[in-house]
């Protein structure tokens, strides 16, 4: 695997739910520049251990170091139930312009909204938006704060092929042209294969394994991680 | 007639409208407050006094007004200011719980959200009360309509007085237990039209 710089690295970090349950247990990786995918079973504490690389959870124990060139406020976060302000879609954008902190050149909102065929309901109120349209609604709102990492959790969950294709191949060109770095779980394979520069397999709260994209398609080095590809391949 | 309705308007507009005030800060410190024992007794605390009986409210700010009381020295017994504090009390704790249950769901929903744009205090206080001017327009007329319709309070601290303390609801008591029951049905139409505009502004700012 050639070296790249990390973005987070996540030292020991445990967390511990309301209910005193363990979520996340002495979990220690490196999350690398390019895409970072994160698999797992329901369950298996993806969503949280976003929220802790993304700092909007406080760990247990433990901490997540940011890589050097990076500050809390170049990571944006795309949640899997889009949260948006109960305004116009374009509204919505002008908040974010608003009150975005890392100003400079970033992403146009209105070449985002004609990519993801939102051009026309500018003026739409947002939650009269389809689920489909409000995640790209949202995640057009995620790059408007310029982020220099995207956290996406399972951002193209219930929502139609032809908008998941949509906001894939978005993602897919920030990686590659715009030199976004993405952190994202999903349960869909084929995204995961097309995103991931290398995989974060986490089941029981704990990391089993990080592995090269290319190769944890392949082969799996631990056995939850075979079992889970598994059962996609039937 | 006129000049009652005139009294009523007065004392309850302005005894929602200070209830209101007072409790905007109070219903955005609680929506920003993480949860805590402190927090718990407060809105146990105002829960409780939303259902305060207006009669025990009004005898004890009688108690406090009264020549014998703590505040005796301010002379409010008998007056509007009296009322109005009366009123004070039973709209405030209406008003803070009908918009925090609306606006908690509100701040829940979106507490990563204003994380991750790393707003600052007053930027997030900001976007809440934008975003809920209709909750805070809905809580303020509940409290409105909490004013208008009570009589207890009202008539032991306003004492019912013609032309200064008789309101709308304290005249329908002192109507009905004349036996002037047309007056009294009149007055009680009159209170009843007030509502229904009320009751419409309130649907109407939920629409919203």
């Amino acid at each position: 695997m050639n070296m790249k710089n990390a973005i987070f690295t996540a030292q020991t970090l445990s967390l511990i739910g309301d209910g005193g349950y363990q979520i996340l247990t002495d979990l220690t990786c490196d999350l690398e520049e390019g895409g970072t995918v994160i698999l797992g079973h329901n369950g298996a504490g993806k969503t949280s251990f976003l929220k802790v690389l993304a700092g909007l959870v406080n760990p247990s124990s433990g901490s997540v170091v940011l890589g050097k060139e990076f500050s809390s406020q170049d990571i944006a976060f795309v949640f899997q139930k889009p949260i948006l302000l109960n305004r116009t879609v374009q509204q919505n954008i002008d908040f974010i312009v608003r009150v975005r902190r890392n100003k400079g050149q970033g992403f146009l909102a209105d070449e985002l909204l004609e990519r993801l065929g939102l051009s026309q309901k500018k003026q739409h109120p947002a939650a009269r938006l389809s689920g489909g349209e409000r995640q790209k609604l949202a995640l057009i709102m995620a790059l408007m704060l310029n982020p220099k990492i995207l956290v996406l959790d399972e951002p193209t969950a219930n929502i139609d092929l032809k908008t998941e294709s949509e906001i894939e191949s978005l993602l897919f060109d920030l990686k590659e042209e715009k030199g976004v770095n993405i952190v994202l779980t999903t349960h869909i394979i084929s995204q995961a294969k097309r995103l991931a520069d290398s995989v974060v397999y986490m089941h029981e709260g704990m990391v089993s394994e990080v592995t090269e994209g290319s190769e944890f398609f392949k082969m799996p080095v631990s056995d939850p991680a075979r079992k889970y590809i598994n059962s996609f391949l039937g | 007639m006129i000049e009652i309705l005139l009294t009523t308007l007065k004392v309850s507009l302005t005894a929602s409208f200070i209830a209101f005030l007072t409790a905007v800060p109070i219903i955005l410190w609680l929506t920003n407050k993480k949860h805590s024992f402190g927090k718990r007794v407060i809105l146990m605390s105002l829960t409780m006094a939303n259902s305060l009986p207006p009669v025990f409210v009004g005898l004890v700010l009688y108690l406090l007004f009264s020549y014998a009381g703590f505040f005796k020295e301010m002379e409010l017994l008998f007056t509007q200011s009296a009322m109005v504090t009366a009123q004070v009390v039973l709209s405030f704790p209406v008003i803070v719980i009908s918009a925090f249950s609306s606006i908690r769901v509100y701040v829940d929903e979106r507490t990563d959200f204003f994380k991750v744009l790393h707003l600052s205090k007053w930027e997030r206080l900001k976007i809440i009360m934008v975003e809920n001017v209709a909750t805070f327009q809905v809580a303020y007329l509940v409290g409105l309509g909490r004013c208008l319709s009570e009589v207890g309070a009202v008539m032991i601290v306003g004492g019912n007085i013609r032309g200064d303390t008789r309101v709308l609801t304290s005249s329908i008591v002192l109507e009905t237990s004349r036996g002037n029951i047309d007056q009294a049905v009149y007055l009680g139409l009159t209170l009843l039209a007030i509502s229904i505009v009320l009751s419409m502004t309130i649907l109407l700012f939920q629409k919203k």
